[in-house]
């Protein structure tokens, strides 16, 4: 009994001919304290897949266990990062760290703490009365991470989060990330189209069809972590991956040919 | 800075009061038409020491006071549960367009068949003429609340009506502020209108009483006086937002304009 999953999932915007499919089947595993990477081009139904699971959407067809019971609706057991401007920019950094404490109803005084400490763990210590609009995108989206672990969900959902800052801080962000992945032992799905990022980070690379969404190929990645240190290894699973994802373009491609003809 | 706007600010007043002064005396314009600034002054002086001033203008502020806050305190809860509710907003549409295009002297007869004379019937002129407008108001900007912010909210374990009273409302409160403001200025506007009937005290009571008496610079102080409440009012209401919302500094697009220029 896996701890997350995904049984057929589908899911149809719209109606009466004028129908989109998103997601026409999406069978996934995901086993506790996992870090699996859903990997796909734009428009693949990335993003609807993770607000299915974090119960934002509700599927047209299948359905998501977590623990061995269906979701049903949202709830911070299953919280999801975005990937900009999700903070709420009346609050400051605590403050933001301390909007899922208080609505669980914990007292002023242990919330101050765990957001302190949350923060200090992200290497915010001094920015917590910053607003957001005072923090760079780097910092916005530490604060987002450290919003996000203070709930202690039982699994992060990550939609692109670091797509929107510069190279550099991406990477130390990857690297930030998979330290507290360890530290905090969470489950993560990490949605991406970035094959590099997806090797950086996963047990495991899930990739997607172009839309509609369906499970295309799935990799184990054996490679010690941190992978920079391995930059030949990494370049072939890279090349490997990337050769799947054109594949599945050139697929699409054929069967559209197919349809048309 | 502040004083300097402040100075800014006071220019064209400044000509406007050269003009008002100079004119009638040059006999430009016919002085019982257009006192000079100087005799309105002086009977504002005789005016306020006897208290009438005073009595009338707090008989005003008690009128536009109530009818604001009865129909800020409708249209604003009202227009954030419209605009959040697009099945609700259905319903309220076509009303809300067939009644917002009556002004509050349109109000009038209605008003005082319902609720006689004095100020019932004023306090209803008032909330008339401001309610539509700031309902309207909240329920554009309600609409407009950033849904990522709401998703994070409920992955955060936030119940709906936790998300409208965390996340919506305090999204809003830029939105509701400048509401409030355009509110207060309409209440100001339909107060005179509500007090040229049915009353017996008030700036607009003042003001038709001057014209039947042809006492032309009770007139114009009546304006003067409408128009520094409005004024103080709204400034006390900017103080507030800037207070409240301190955040917004540096979030505003606004400081980007007049800063720079393109190359």
């Amino acid at each position: 009994m896996s701890f997350l999953a995904l049984r057929d999932l589908h899911k149809v915007y719209g109606s009466d001919g004028r129908e989109v499919v998103a997601l026409a089947g999406v069978d996934l595993e995901v086993a506790e304290g996992e870090f699996v990477v859903i990997l796909g081009p734009s428009g693949c139904g990335k993003t609807t897949l993770l607000e299915i699971v974090a119960g934002l959407e509700r599927p047209t067809r299948g359905e998501v266990i977590l623990g061995g019971r269906p979701i049903n609706g949202w709830g911070r057991e299953r919280t999801l990062i975005f990937q900009e401007y999700s903070l709420f920019p009346w609050l400051t950094a605590r403050e933001n760290v301390e909007f899922g404490l208080r609505l669980m109803g914990m007292d002023r005084e242990e919330r101050r703490l765990l957001a302190h400490e949350i923060l200090a763990r992200m290497g915010l210590a001094g920015f917590e009365d910053r607003y957001p609009h005072e923090l760079s995108g780097g910092m916005k989206q530490r604060v987002a991470i450290a919003r996000a672990l203070a709930v202690d969900p039982q699994v992060l959902l990550m939609d692109e989060p670091f797509a929107s800052v510069d190279a550099l801080t991406r990477s130390r962000l990857q690297e930030e990330l998979l330290r507290i992945w360890r530290a905090y032992g969470k489950t993560v799905l990490f949605v991406t189209h970035s094959i590099r990022e997806a090797l950086l980070l996963a047990d495991r690379v899930i990739v997607l069809t172009p839309r509609p969404g369906r499970v295309r190929a799935e990799f184990r990645i054996p490679l010690p972590r941190p992978r920079r240190g391995h930059p030949a290894e990494l370049a072939r699973w890279e090349a490997r991956i990337g050769e799947e994802i054109t594949l599945g373009l050139s697929v699409v491609r054929m069967t559209d040919a197919v349809v048309q003809g | 800075m502040r004083l300097r706007r402040l100075g800014k600010g006071l220019l064209p007043l400044l000509l406007i009061a050269l003009a008002w002064e100079m004119l009638p005396r040059a006999r430009v314009i016919d002085p019982v038409l257009l006192p000079p600034l100087s005799e309105v002054m002086v009977r504002g002086g005789e005016l306020a020491s006897s208290g009438v001033l005073v009595r009338h203008a707090l008989a005003s502020l008690r009128r536009v006071l109530l009818g604001f806050s009865l129909a800020a305190s409708v249209a604003i809860p009202l227009g954030v549960a419209l605009g959040l509710s697009p099945s609700l907003e259905e319903v309220a549409d076509l009303a809300l367009q067939l009644l917002r295009p009556l002004s509050p002297p349109a109000w009038i007869p209605l008003a005082i068949l319902w609720f006689g004379i004095g100020d019932p019937p004023a306090v209803f002129i008032i909330f008339i003429g401001t309610v539509f407008a700031m309902l309207v108001g909240t329920l554009a900007a309600a609409r407009g609340v950033d849904k990522r912010l709401v998703k994070a909210a409920f992955t955060l374990g936030a119940s709906r009506w936790e998300a409208v009273r965390r996340v919506i409302i305090p999204s809003l409160l830029p939105a509701i502020f400048t509401q409030l403001r355009v509110g207060l200025g309409l209440a100001w506007m339909s107060v005179i209108a509500a007090e040229m009937v049915a009353v017996h005290r008030g700036v607009g009571y003042m003001m038709i009483e001057a014209r039947n008496l042809f006492r032309t610079e009770d007139i114009l102080l009546g304006m003067m006086v409408v128009g520094a409440m409005g004024l103080g009012f709204d400034l006390l209401l900017r103080r507030t937002e800037g207070r409240v919302l301190r955040w917004r500094k540096g979030v505003a697009a606004h400081e980007l304009f007049g800063a720079q220029r393109p190359a």
